[in-house]
């Protein structure tokens, strides 16, 4: 969802109305779904297209015709009784891999070499039109959503469940159409305490159905259209029960974050409104005797706090209680996973797929195969023709000109000049 | 540990290699020795057999490919740039002198990577996939373009300056330097442009979505797209020579600043294979 979630607005919201007043109206908390990034978008492939329009009008129009005069690189007098030496020059340069345009006769001889690649501009800028397209499309009516789901919760598949979403300029709410369980979690580190493998077991409600799936990194679950992806956040939920007079007892669960290493505690707060007058900050040991990620002998140290008195500090075992200053209790109950998961409905992939092929095509077309040309002027003389050629590229001249030297000088072999 | 062992002795032995190599080109450049340029190349290419043992080594301790840590990601860089200056000046030996360049960048990145932290770190859980492997290749295939095209824009900057010069006659003209130049950064381009498609494609596979704006997405961008504005003027106003030369250098410097800089200075999400 982005670095910046929806505490971090809300919080800036309360801090400073005004400015995020304007922030909202020129939508620069969600910048990439804005209306004016999709103009600007809209903007780039309006330029696209013109280009494309004039690049293909120009190739539809060309014609391969010899210039009134060229540059000769070289020429060569052949006797007249130099048997076929028209066709000696065919084969000098259908050698090098070039063929002839025009059928021959007349005074011109004129060979082309990647004609098909003089396209690669227009199939490389369609590509990127294509892509564009599918961006302005995707902008408009993506919809992505975010959940913490805590092992054998149930999220409702409604998009005012959901944590965070970000949805496309034209999309309205987010609602999946059907219900996510998460049944298992299981985290999985290499030797050097880093995640090797995030995987959840879902079950998947659809209307009468139900649906077993396996999530993991990289292996997105695709149901109804929507992408389900395994998040990178996940953790512990602790859960405590808060005992006071005359009260009934009160359940909160704690959503905490995993750390980076195993020597690090599990930290992290509320998620949502808080059920109490009291917070609760908290480092959890999953085991308190060695550095690990896996809850062995479990514990954790906790401030509890009201009306910012710290009303206790100190470890709590699990099943243990914090007693605080009016006689509440605060019970450690109970230890459970949670992972988050992103769901993701895209469109217009299709087309993105085909932008990136043709966008890579048509850079391969036009750096990797230049279009040549070249030219004989062929002269008869009394006793000989002469034969005068020059010739173009679109790109790399110099090279090209080496090039031609190179053919210039087969053929003079060739024609045993 | 002991295949480490083996890998940290190869590696010193390819850098000693790319040292003589690196010095031979560079006294060819400052005394103008010709000879000096073809022993450089072969110490260059022997030099590529201990440092293919470094790299296999590595792979078979590590299990995944050279792309994680800071050593061996720059030590691929390396191995794909030699690879491809040596079929250039095998297929061009006009164009070897512009090893004078490649190497001292490319012992300057193998020094960096010596000093970094060698540690083997694990394949992250997203590190998988095809694309993975394409996006890896193709950055690394483009940077190895763009590195030569900067040797040869140097080159023509520097034959530019000391025309007459004897050693500089000699070098190929100013217009293949030139041709040559642009060629390179038109594959950079190509190359860049797949390295991105695919990097957006396993972006999507693993974080469900293809561009986020992150740092170093947004740096490839910019490096992509001052390629592109290269190859637009080159192509639609003319723009050859010096002026190309000096373009081709900024690119360059944008393109290390994407793949060195960034990674180390701010968080995104390539930080996870670099420490």
């Amino acid at each position: 969802m982005g670095r910046k979630g929806p505490r971090f607005f809300a919080a800036w919201q309360a801090e400073s109305p005004r400015v995020y007043f304007l922030v909202d109206l020129l939508q620069l908390n969600h910048i990439y779904t804005s209306i004016w990034f999709l103009i600007l978008i809209a903007v780039v492939a309006l330029s696209l297209s013109y280009s494309i329009y004039y690049q293909t009008k120009g190739l539809i129009e060309f014609k391969t015709g010899a210039p009134g005069s060229f540059e000769s690189s070289f020429s060569i007098s052949v006797s007249k009784t130099a048997p076929g030496f028209a066709a000696k020059i065919r084969q000098a340069f259908q050698g090098a891999g070039y063929r002839p345009c025009l059928p021959g006769g007349g005074e011109d001889l004129i060979f082309e070499k990647n004609r098909w690649a003089r396209w690669g501009s227009v199939i490389f800028h369609l590509g990127l039109f294509c892509i564009i397209i599918a961006a302005i499309y995707g902008l408009a009516f993506q919809k992505r959503g975010y959940v913490h789901l805590a092992r054998g919760d149930t999220f409702s598949g409604r998009d005012q469940d959901l944590i965070a979403r970000d949805c496309g300029v034209l999309a309205a709410v987010f609602d999946l159409g059907f219900r996510v369980r998460l049944n298992d979690f299981a985290p999985a580190y290499w030797e050097t305490d880093q995640i090797k493998e995030l995987s959840s077991g879902l079950t998947l409600f659809d209307k009468d159905r139900e649906m077993k799936y396996v999530l993991s990194m990289g292996k997105p679950v695709r149901f109804k259209g929507i992408d389900i992806y395994q998040s990178f956040d996940y953790g512990y939920v602790l859960t405590f029960v808060l005992e006071s007079k005359g009260a009934e007892p009160v359940v909160s669960h704690f959503f905490l974050d995993a750390p980076g290493r195993k020597d690090k505690p599990f930290t992290g707060g509320f998620v949502g409104e808080s059920a109490t007058d009291y917070t609760l900050d908290m480092k959890f040991y999953p085991n308190l005797i060695e550095p690990s990620f896996y809850v062995t002998l479990p514990g954790v140290d906790l401030i509890v706090k009201k009306n910012g008195k710290v009303e206790f500090d100190g470890r709590v075992l699990f099943s243990q209680q914090a007693r605080v200053a009016n006689g509440d209790t605060f019970t450690f109950v109970g230890i459970n996973y949670w992972s988050a998961l992103s769901f993701v409905k895209n469109y217009g992939i299709p087309f993105v797929y085909l932008g990136l092929l043709l966008s890579v095509t048509g850079a391969f077309l036009i750096y990797v195969f230049p279009y040549k040309r070249v030219y004989l002027k062929i002269r008869e003389d009394s006793d000989s023709f002469q034969i005068a050629m020059g010739g173009r590229a679109n790109r790399y001249q110099a090279i090209f000109s080496e090039e031609l030297k190179e053919i210039g000088a087969r053929l003079k072999k060739m024609l045993k000049v | 540990m002991q295949l480490l062992k083996y890998e940290v002795i190869s590696h010193w032995i390819a850098v000693s290699f790319y040292v003589v190599s690196t010095v031979l080109f560079v006294y060819c450049v400052a005394f103008q020795k010709e000879k000096s340029l073809n022993v450089g190349l072969w110490f260059a290419l022997i030099g590529l057999i201990p440092h293919s043992i470094t790299l296999a080594v590595r792979w078979y301790a590590a299990g995944h490919g050279p792309y994680l840590q800071t050593p061996e990601t720059l030590s691929s860089i390396v191995w794909i740039t030699l690879v491809m200056f040596l079929i250039i000046g095998y297929k061009v030996p006009k164009l070897r002198v512009t090893g004078s360049v490649v190497l001292p960048f490319s012992l300057l990145m193998m020094a960096i990577g010596l000093f970094s932290n060698p540690g083997i770190r694990r394949l992250p859980a997203t590190f998988r996939g095809v694309w993975l492997i394409i996006h890896i290749g193709f950055t690394k295939i483009a940077a190895g373009s763009i590195l030569i095209g900067l040797g040869m824009s140097v080159f023509y900057l520097l034959k530019e300056r000391n025309g007459g010069d004897v050693f500089y006659d000699r070098l190929p003209s100013l217009e293949i330097l030139d041709n040559y130049g642009y060629r390179f950064a038109g594959l950079g381009f190509v190359f860049w442009t797949i390295a991105v498609a695919a990097g957006a494609i396993w972006a999507n596979q693993g974080w469900g979505r293809y561009w986020a704006w992150d740092p170093i997405e947004t740096w490839s961008l910019i490096t992509w797209l001052l390629l592109g504005f290269y190859l637009h003027l080159r192509r639609f106003y003319g723009w050859w020579g010096n002026r190309a030369a000096w373009l081709m250098i900024v690119c360059f410097i944008f393109s290390a600043v994407t793949l060195f800089v960034i990674p180390f200075v701010m968080t995104t999400i390539h930080s996870e294979y670099h420490m």
